[in-house]
């Protein structure tokens, strides 16, 4: 793997876009923390494995490195089953 | 695959559009999910933008792998988990939204409305629901009210003392999370309530009481039963002051112990009767062998808030004789017209020391029916004797009554119903009195400083205003004589606690019945 080269306007751009997807992973983390009920931190979750997915993705853009989509698709399943499984946990916990 | 280079250069720029619209959809959709006002609404910025974004960037990875950086088979991977995404993001959101809505605590319901914003923007105005804001007349006919269930169908019920007025909308929303709940063990030790109850005293009364100086107790009638049962020996002398709810003149006989009444002196000033403590009379008459004084303030049927300055000079008498005083108050918060509520323990330490309270939330929220009361006793010595008294015999609150007292004095909707409720209940006390002074111009009555009780001598018109009036008139008051150990016939109690409506009928026909030439007693 080369050195990257960010005067490269593409890669440029792409070092912007993850820095405002971490700025938006970072509201979620605050709405992940605040609540106030278990159902918001659910949805933070939610929200965050799927920013997890796209911030890998723009990575392996920028990288060129395609095998780093792997990465994105183990982690959209996770993010989908860790959901799902918290919120079947939550439906039998209060009934 | 693309030939040229300008071609590749173009796709790029395209590529990189569509990853910086797909990436602002997600901080909008993060933005979304910060900043709505409730876990349903959030659910559509997270659900929606990401989605939509997760969608945008998949494509773009896609065809930039597929066509700029020539790797096969890259798009249709990224298309198989774009189907993946479209089908397992609805199915997560909507698996939290019927997880949300099962959910049963009252404080996260709360949250799941539409409240939190207006906790988390707070208008100087406090917003409530129309639930809270005025009091609402249940009709009970037919209910298991005791009440209305005592008389005749056609008997208007203005005796014992609960009120026709639903209880606030958190107390009834906490009772009903707590039936979802489904299970009803066996209570345990309830920190929670101990610790709202005792900022409660705090807030209300600057009286610094401790979680362990509690004794949680189904009733207070109970309380005082075991109160007397606790202090001195059979045969010791219990005092009280009369007229005065029954219930303190019948406790010292069934704990057998010997009751002495010093009646209350009556003036009448401003047209209005006006009951004090006499102090004379106690230093005068007060059996040498007396061990307890148990005390109603607010006293019910008088409608008096005794005043610090009252409360002091009373308990100064009790430390002087030894005396321990057991102080009802259940009614301290029915405050009329700006009366102030001194609890007598929270006057001195050494005051407090030789006192037991007796509080409920049940007459302020109407809650009688749910049992649920406490007994404060600092001293260690008398919450254990207190203890003893109740082992074997006295049952454990019920749960609901744990519920509904929590919400009552740590949900500050509640306060706030409290406050509502003491002003229509002064409107409902001068109704009343005008009222009753209008059409029974020779009646005597109190003008309560708290209570929703009136309290009449009739004595003018009837002699036994209780009999007359319920088969005269239909209307059912509490019976006279019931507050005194001898006489007192001629008064009545009338229960304030109801719609000005049916006070208005109750009067109309207590007149009529009065008044009509034909009438006999």
């Amino acid at each position: 793997m080369t050195m990257l080269d960010f005067t490269d306007p593409f890669r440029a751009g792409l070092l912007i876009l993850i820095l405002v997807l971490g700025l938006a992973m970072i509201l979620t983390v605050l709405r992940l923390i605040l609540g106030p009920t278990v159902t918001d931190r659910a949805i933070s979750f939610d929200q965050l494995s799927v920013q997890a997915v796209g911030l890998i993705l723009l990575i392996a853009l920028l990288l060129r490195n395609s095998a780093i989509v792997d990465i994105a698709i183990v982690t959209a399943v996770l993010g989908f089953l860790g959901t799902f499984l918290l919120a079947q946990y939550l439906e039998q916990r209060e009934t | 695959m693309l030939a040229s280079d300008a071609a590749a250069a173009w796709l790029q720029w395209g590529l990189l559009g569509g990853a910086g619209v797909g990436t602002l959809l997600m901080l909008l959709a993060a933005w979304g999910n910060l900043t709505f006002p409730n876990a349903i609404a959030r659910m559509h910025a997270a659900g929606l933008g990401s989605t939509l974004g997760i969608l945008l960037l998949l494509t773009v990875t896609g065809l930039y792998f597929q066509f700029v950086d020539s790797q096969p088979n890259l798009l249709l991977l990224m298309a198989v988990l774009g189907f993946f995404l479209l089908i397992t993001s609805p199915v997560a959101t909507s698996a939290i939204a019927r997880a949300a809505l099962t959910v049963t605590t009252s404080r996260e319901k709360q949250f799941l409305g539409t409240n939190e914003y207006q906790a988390s923007h707070p208008s100087p105005e406090p917003v409530t629901s129309t639930g809270e804001r005025s009091m609402q007349y249940v009709e009970r006919l037919g209910s298991d009210s005791g009440k209305w269930g005592t008389y005749d169908a056609d008997v208007i019920p203005l005796w014992v003392a609960d009120m026709d007025f639903r209880s606030p909308q958190p107390i009834l929303d906490a009772l009903h999370a707590r039936v979802d709940h489904g299970v009803f063990g066996y209570g345990g030790p309830e920190p929670a309530l101990a610790a709202v109850f005792c900022q409660h005293l705090d807030d209300a009364y600057q009286w610094q009481v401790q979680p362990a100086d509690l004794v949680f107790l189904p009733g207070l009638v109970c309380g005082l039963n075991a109160v007397t049962r606790a202090i001195g020996q059979p045969g010791s002398t219990v005092a009280t002051f009369e007229p005065v709810y029954p219930p303190f003149l019948r406790a010292p006989a069934l704990q057998e112990r010997q009751l002495q009444s010093i009646p209350l002196a009556c003036a009448e000033t401003d047209g209005f009767l006006r009951y004090e403590i006499d102090l004379a009379a106690c230093r005068q008459d007060l059996a040498a062998n007396a061990q307890l004084l148990l005390l109603c303030n607010p006293h019910n049927p008088v409608g008096r808030s005794f005043t610090a300055h009252e409360l002091q000079a009373l308990a100064e008498f009790c430390l002087d004789r030894g005396l321990v005083l057991c102080s009802d108050e259940i009614h301290c918060e029915l405050l009329l017209d700006g009366t102030r509520h001194v609890p007598a323990a929270s006057l001195a330490p050494e005051i407090a020391f030789q006192t037991i309270t007796l509080m409920a939330p049940s007459k302020t929220f109407n809650l009688p029916g749910l049992g649920c009361s406490v007994a404060i006793a600092q001293n260690p010595e008398l919450r254990a004797a207190l203890q003893r008294a109740c082992e074997g015999i006295v049952p454990h609150v019920n749960v609901m009554g744990y519920v509904a007292a929590i919400s009552a004095y740590g949900d500050p909707a509640c306060r706030r119903w409290a406050r509502e409720l003491c002003q229509e209940l002064t409107a409902n006390r001068d109704y009343v009195a005008r009222e009753i002074k209008a059409r029974f111009p020779a009646a005597r009555l109190t003008q309560p400083e708290s209570t929703y009780l009136a309290w009449i001598d009739f004595g003018a018109y009837v002699d036994n205003p209780y009999r007359f009036f319920l088969h005269q008139a239909k209307v059912a008051l509490s019976q006279g004589d019931r507050f005194f150990t001898q006489g007192g016939h001629s008064f009545a109690r009338l229960n304030m606690g109801t719609s000005q409506a049916l006070l208005e009928q109750a009067l109309d026909r207590m007149q009529e019945a009065c008044f009509k030439p034909t009438t006999g007693n």
